[in-house]
């Protein structure tokens, strides 16, 4: 029993590292491709977390990344870390609320990208009193459909391979 | 959990992408006598047309940057933040009513005032 528990929270640890390496590296290298648009890589990671350990795994990955990938990039605090705590909050929430197991992790990914999106539309709308920035919501709401479908084939595939090392 | 997409999410993604594409066809609506507003810390800095062609600059928190108006469209450029977001988002324009954000320097441009061509 407390085997298992350590192998968990070991798993859990590197899914965020692996989140927070993914959210460096887009935002150093990558970049935004449309608009203000990322594709989300972190969130292959919280994928893998809710497909081994369900709804926990999912909130505890995006939770530890959402707090130390700004920490690392000296943004803590600063109006972008809002903007991200708003979206993955959302995002979260979405996946809590759900019956995970009633639906195919693309759906998931898919409505935790959207969501993502629309928390961090409605937290710029709110901090920036802009309520014109909804306009935008169109426009992310498509290509968080097309991220999360890519993100989730990732995930699903990552965590194929995963599931027999890890003894899962 | 369920491997494949199934048909009631199907039908949810395909309703979703559906809305998405009705309102950026309402967005795109044709109109006239656009104004831009270029908001700085919430107040409104500097109103301009984007029929005629120009360079404004507007001080910022972090430098401030100069928006480029050309040919009915207008973008960022010479852009003083850390992020560089708001010269990636590129032109935007009356049609498709984009939204040029610099959160570094607290500088929001977007479609103020405007109205709509008879049909």
């Amino acid at each position: 029993m407390r085997h298992n528990e350590i192998r968990r929270w070991t798993v859990l640890g590197m899914l965020s590292a692996a989140a927070i390496l993914c959210n460096i590296l887009e935002s150093v290298y990558i970049g935004p491709l449309f608009l203000n648009m990322r594709i989300g890589l972190a969130n292959i990671a919280s994928l893998i977390g809710l497909l081994l350990y369900g709804k926990r795994g999912f909130c505890i990955v995006s939770a530890i990344r959402v707090i130390t990938s700004p920490l690392l990039q000296g943004t803590l605090f600063g109006s972008a870390f809002w903007i991200s705590l708003a979206g993955v909050s959302l995002s979260v929430l979405c996946i809590l609320i759900l019956r995970t197991e009633r639906h195919s992790l693309l759906f998931l990914s898919i409505l935790s990208a959207v969501s993502h999106s629309l928390g961090q539309v409605l937290a710029v709308c709110f901090l920036y009193r802009q309520a014109a920035m909804a306009a935008t919501l169109p426009y992310y709401v498509l290509a968080s459909i097309a991220a999360g479908l890519a993100t989730g084939m990732i995930a699903s595939l990552a965590a194929k391979h995963l599931k027999p090392v890890l003894h899962i | 959990m369920k491997k494949t997409l199934q048909k009631k999410e199907l039908l949810c993604i395909a309703g979703l992408i559906l809305i998405c594409l009705a309102w950026i066809l309402w967005l795109k609506r044709p109109k006239e006598h656009v104004r831009v507003d270029v908001i700085h810390d919430g107040k409104t800095v500097l109103e301009f047309s984007p029929d005629e062609d120009a360079v404004y600059h507007i001080d910022g928190d972090c430098g401030g940057l100069d928006v480029e108006v050309k040919d009915g469209r207008w973008h960022v450029i010479h852009e003083q933040c850390p992020n560089h977001i708001c010269a990636h988002t590129g032109w935007a324009s009356a049609e498709d009513m984009i939204v040029i954000t610099c959160l570094p320097n607290d500088i929001v441009i977007r479609m103020g005032e405007y109205t709509y061509e008879a049909q």
